[in-house]
């Protein structure tokens, strides 16, 4: 029984452990397979002109933080950063592609179409200040595919029994 | 020649603004039907009960923040007028209920989204309630029942209004 349990434990270990992975783990500097072993694959790399690569890991599809981290030519990280914060999200402008969108912020939660299926809205769930519940929608014209507008909103988690 | 075009001005959107506010507080039970439309006007949608009572339903354009419904009786006699997009109408919206139940509770929504990887349709009404806001109610797309309700605040990015 207790070596059963045991060896259910030492099957879960890893597991929980990279369920938990922290991206503070990860320093300017680490290689690109320490990233791997610590992170996993990551959902998404963009590969920039210069040789750097960027890896995106969305902590989703109920996560509420997309973590993006730069490595050089050298395969060395340089930066790590965590992308659903106002600091990212207010880099968002009008005329945008998809693509760009996508390398900004990561893979949105969730894709909504408009009745008329003219509009395409891609949602984000994220935390301001730690507390707050917030919902971004990024709003794009179909025919051109470019953004068309940004809407930002708090979540009223008291179901209307906020006073 | 100033004051003039001021004046002007203001007759002018004085009269537009009593044009665009139809006057329910002018509609009271008793009323005929007949004065109910020469006050406010047809309705947009008509909602008819099995024992020959009526709804008019009087949504007020999608960037309005009050839905009227005027419920009449058999006689076509005015039983009640009530401004639904309160608390008091979005408390009971219930999972599970249908789309006509909603549809009939708290009238028509200005927009109507799909998200397709969650089988949901979003239908969302804007409010006041302190501040403008907006309530959502997330159908399951394939059964047409209530999931869930959600109210959200706008909250603008520093130094930007709208997009």
């Amino acid at each position: 029984m207790n070596t059963i349990f045991s060896r259910a434990l030492a099957l879960l270990l890893p597991a929980l452990l990279a369920a938990c992975a922290s991206f503070s783990a990860i320093n300017p500097g680490a290689s690109a397979r320490q990233v791997e072993t610590l992170m996993g694959a990551p959902a998404n790399v963009w590969k920039n002109a210069d040789g750097s690569e960027i890896w995106e890991y969305p902590r989703g599809p109920f996560g509420v933080e997309t973590y993006m981290v730069t490595l050089g030519p050298d395969r060395a990280v340089r930066e790590v950063h965590q992308v659903l914060s106002n600091e990212y999200i207010s880099k968002l402008h009008v005329g945008m592609s998809r693509d760009e969108v996508r390398r900004l912020l990561g893979r949105p939660r969730d894709i909504g179409f408009s009745g008329l299926n003219d509009e395409e809205i891609w949602s984000w769930r994220y935390r301001e200040a730690r507390v707050r519940n917030m919902e971004l929608y990024v709003q794009f014209d179909r025919p051109t595919g470019t953004l068309k507008s940004i809407s930002r909103f708090q979540i009223d988690t008291s179901d209307g029994k906020r006073q | 020649m100033i004051t003039a075009l001021h004046r002007a001005a203001a007759l002018l959107a004085l009269a537009l603004l009593a044009a665009g506010c139809a006057n329910f507080s002018a509609i009271s039970p008793g009323d005929s039907a007949t004065t109910v439309e020469a006050r406010v006007g047809p309705p947009g949608a008509v909602w008819k009960n099995a024992d020959g009572s009526e709804v008019w339903e009087y949504p007020q354009g999608s960037y309005a923040v009050q839905t009227f419904m005027v419920a009449l009786d058999s006689g076509r006699v005015v039983r009640e007028v009530r401004e639904v997009l309160n608390e008091t109408y979005f408390s009971r919206i219930r999972p599970g209920m249908s789309r006509e139940d909603v549809r009939r509770l708290i009238g028509k929504p200005r927009e109507i989204w799909y998200f397709p990887a969650r089988d949901e349709e979003t239908w969302t009404w804007r409010y006041y309630d302190i501040t403008y806001r907006f309530f959502n109610v997330l159908f399951d797309r394939s059964e047409g029942t209530v999931r869930t309700t959600l109210r959200l605040d706008e909250v603008f990015l520093p130094g930007r209004g709208r997009h």
